[in-house]
């Protein structure tokens, strides 16, 4: 039985068709009704085969709208490089996937040398890339031949002296908008200093300028430290109710509503190790509008040592939105991996 | 705050040496490549004249020199 071409042509029944397919078919038939096909296209028609899409997976599909996105495994599996490694034997750089950096191609390329991270591919989809120019100042990724890790995964070290990186498009977070940020790190044996940062925005080379970020504080405006807090230097932020130790894995995670009101008791996340913390204002000061001085990593202000953080880093995303509702799944996707708490 | 490195009361002089630095370590290597420098500058803006510097590390003595120690004026702590 014909599908009803009307042009005299056996046609067999198609009852195992999908409906996507027959769908497919049905508008070449009804094309093929109209017009004179040929024994070819009616074979070119049977031989269409439904494929389905494949969608993508990871962190970032089931999260999806980062603002940035660094890590040193795929936070989505359509990535292809995470970093850019400069090796110490003789300056040579080369890309590598997650893939690359565990299963011996990075110390490879690095031989019995050092490698460090000249690019931390951004994997949001927003090509900002973090990148830093000067070598003294790239964090390292390979000593003497074997690849960091912290916890089994690779890992990337801050010195805590001039280590950062910086990013090049505009800060992407609004005044009044959400913000969330989660990182998974390792804080070092040394002393909080007063300002170790993991992630600014606004933040400048030098100068006082106003900044969003998210780090560490000793500073006397803080009670009690060290601890997790919130814009430690304009200062207009919140922090954990508690202290934190050194030589200590973390996932920290940082989600608010509306940063011009994120002192408002309530409205403000900071969660440690899958826990939500008790947080409180430690300041008078309300935040002030934000410039659009890009996104730093491991610094607000490369003339201020104190807001140079030490200790490693495996995997830092930002939404320009307030993720509160989803910051168990995110947390738990990475620590899943990371093995943290 | 004192900082142990090398001092340069312009900014182009602190350019010259973060070029001599680049230049001795062969950077950058190719065009692709990220890295652009050995060591960078910065600024002492606080200082009155303002000046440039360059902290000392063990990987440029060979090129700049001896170090000398100087007072560089850092944002204070701020206040609540």
């Amino acid at each position: 039985m014909g599908l009803g071409l009307g042009i005299g042509v056996w046609w067999p029944t198609q009852t195992s068709i999908i409906p996507g397919l027959l769908k497919a078919l049905c508008a070449r038939a009804t094309y093929c009704e109209n017009k004179l096909c040929t024994t070819a296209t009616l074979e070119e028609i049977a031989a269409v085969r439904y494929t389905a899409p494949v969608l993508p997976t990871g962190l970032l599909a089931d999260y999806p709208g980062a603002a940035a996105a660094y890590s040193l495994r795929n936070l989505i599996d359509t990535t292809k490089n995470v970093v850019r490694v400069r090796r110490s034997s003789d300056n040579t750089e080369q890309n590598f996937s997650a893939a690359e950096i565990t299963d011996g191609t990075l110390t490879t390329f690095t031989g019995a040398n050092d490698g460090f991270v000249t690019v931390w591919y951004d994997q949001s989809g927003n090509s900002n890339n973090a990148v830093q120019v000067t070598a003294t100042q790239q964090p390292k990724i390979v000593s003497s031949g074997s690849t960091l890790l912290r916890g089994g995964k690779p890992s990337m070290q801050f010195d805590g002296n001039d280590d950062y990186f910086n990013t090049s498009q505009n800060n992407p977070f609004t005044f009044t908008g959400g913000v969330s940020m989660i990182h998974a790190s390792y804080k070092n044996a040394n002393a909080y200093k007063l300002y170790e940062t993991i992630l600014s925005a606004n933040g400048a080379a030098s100068g006082t300028k106003v900044k969003m970020a998210l780090g560490y504080s000793s500073a006397s405006a803080v009670n009690p430290t060290p601890t997790i807090a919130t814009d430690i230097w304009q200062p207009s932020g919140i922090q954990y109710d508690g202290t934190v130790g050194t030589n200590e894995r973390q996932l920290i995670g940082f989600y608010i509503s509306n940063w011009s009101t994120h002192r408002s008791t309530g409205l403000s996340n900071i969660r440690l190790n899958g826990s939500d913390l008790t947080t409180k204002p430690y300041s008078s000061v309300n935040p002030t509008a934000l410039g659009t001085n890009p996104i730093k990593i491991g610094v607000f202000n490369e003339s201020l040592g104190d807001s140079m953080f030490g200790g490693e880093i495996q995997e830092i995303i930002a939404y320009a939105s307030d993720k509160n509702l989803d910051r168990v799944g995110i947390e738990t996707n990475i620590n899943d991996h990371y093995l943290i708490y | 705050m004192e900082v142990n490195g090398y001092k340069y009361t312009t900014e182009q002089e602190a350019i010259g040496a973060r070029k001599q630095c680049a230049d001795y370590y062969g950077l950058p290597k190719t065009p692709e490549d990220e890295t652009l420098y050995w060591v960078d500058y910065n600024t002492a803006e606080l200082d009155t004249p303002i000046f440039w510097y360059i902290t000392f590390d063990d990987s440029i003595e060979m090129i700049l020199g001896t170090p000398e120690t100087f007072e560089v004026t850092f944002p204070e702590e701020p206040t609540i």
